[in-house]
């Protein structure tokens, strides 16, 4: 055992191992994070503020079609904003961690993952139901057809599939790391015995 | 100032670091991108370091931290396998170098095959830190340690064997 000690510590030293310290792309990330944050506050104002423009487009003049655009952007953007910027407000400071405490902020990262994850599917559903409404009006004569109208709700049709594909991916993923956190937990209990 | 004290402790503690990640990720690409993640973990850090005595503890907990993290994010547990890159050469025959270099992966490769727990007190210990510094880095008792180290050792003979 002395002898596999020796040649293993020899080998592990030896290793031929770089890595490239790029210190001006340190301080470009910690603006990047910080500016990610930002446009996330940013979507959420303006998205308040679009959709508080279209409700007294709405009202003014008596419009369907803003209606229904005010309702979306009032009701789906905000919570969304507000759950990221709350998700990634509870970062973790990796030098308080114990490598169990970093398995069990993974724990609580997919679990908030789940809940921003569950709010992106309803704002695929309200985006579909949105379109739905408004080709529903359209065929009632409530909102007179032109022809943007099929290019917008083709687009928003096109955004509320790409969410809801999008969402499906990602709960698989945050499933297989929920999994992988709980196996890792099982084996640091089994260690402190 | 933070900044001047971070590319010495880089330039102190790099290839220590480096080699704490390669124990976690085999692909040399991702290892790269993991070790910019470790670094840049550090350089957050740092400020919140008030006993500078404690530095490679500090150091070395965080970089297994944010292995860890990754891990759980996609999990790379290595197999037994050899890898082709990361051994300095010999001036032997090409024969000898080959067994020589696949003893010599197996060895390094049984190391990456521990379960985390185990991998992570072997690799602090490799590193030269203390069974204290090791308790320390790891949050747990200086007994435990001692256990770990020994379990450690024991699913190495096992892993070695089997290769």
């Amino acid at each position: 055992m002395n002898n596999l000690a020796a040649n293993l510590k020899k080998l592990w030293i030896e290793q031929d191992l770089n890595i490239t310290t790029l210190n001006r792309r340190l301080r470009y990330g910690a603006i990047y994070w910080r500016a990610l944050s930002m446009i996330s506050v940013v979507a959420a104002i303006a998205a308040v503020g679009a959709g508080s423009w279209f409700a007294m487009k709405a009202v003014r003049q008596r419009d369907l079609l803003y209606a229904l655009s005010a309702f979306a952007l009032l009701v789906a953007v905000p919570p969304a904003a507000v759950a990221e910027v709350r998700a990634r407000g509870q970062g973790m400071k990796w030098h308080d961690q114990t490598p169990e405490g970093t398995i069990r902020y993974a724990l609580r990262r997919t679990v908030i993952t789940e809940r921003l994850l569950r709010i992106t599917f309803f704002n695929g559903c309200v985006l579909s139901a949105l379109v739905t409404a408004v080709w529903i009006c359209v065929l009632l004569g409530l909102i007179p057809k032109q022809s943007c109208i099929v290019t917008i709700t083709g687009i928003w049709l096109g955004v509320a599939m790409g969410t809801l594909l999008w969402v499906r991916f990602k709960k698989n993923s945050n499933q297989r790391e929920r999994e992988r956190c709980e196996k890792l937990l099982v084996e640091y209990t089994k260690a402190a015995e | 100032m933070v900044m001047i004290a971070f590319e010495q402790i880089v330039a102190e503690l790099e290839p220590a670091i480096a080699r704490i990640v390669a124990s976690y990720e085999r692909n040399p690409a991702t290892r790269q991108d993991l070790a910019q993640e470790v670094l840049f973990a550090i350089f957050k850090s740092l400020p919140a370091l008030r006993d500078p005595a404690k530095l490679r503890p500090f150091i070395f907990r965080i970089a297994h931290n944010r292995c860890l993290d990754h891990v759980i994010r996609h999990s790379n547990r290595p197999k037994l396998d050899p890898l082709v890159d990361d051994l300095p050469g010999t001036d032997a025959s090409p024969e000898q170098r080959f067994l020589s270099r696949e003893r010599s992966l197996t060895l390094i490769e049984a190391v990456r095959a521990l379960e985390i727990p185990y991998r992570q007190v072997i690799t602090l210990l490799l590193e030269d830190l203390s069974y204290t510094e090791i308790a320390e880095t790891l949050g747990i008792t200086i007994s435990n340690v001692g256990v770990r180290v020994n379990r450690a050792k024991t699913q190495l003979k096992e892993l070695l064997n089997e290769s």
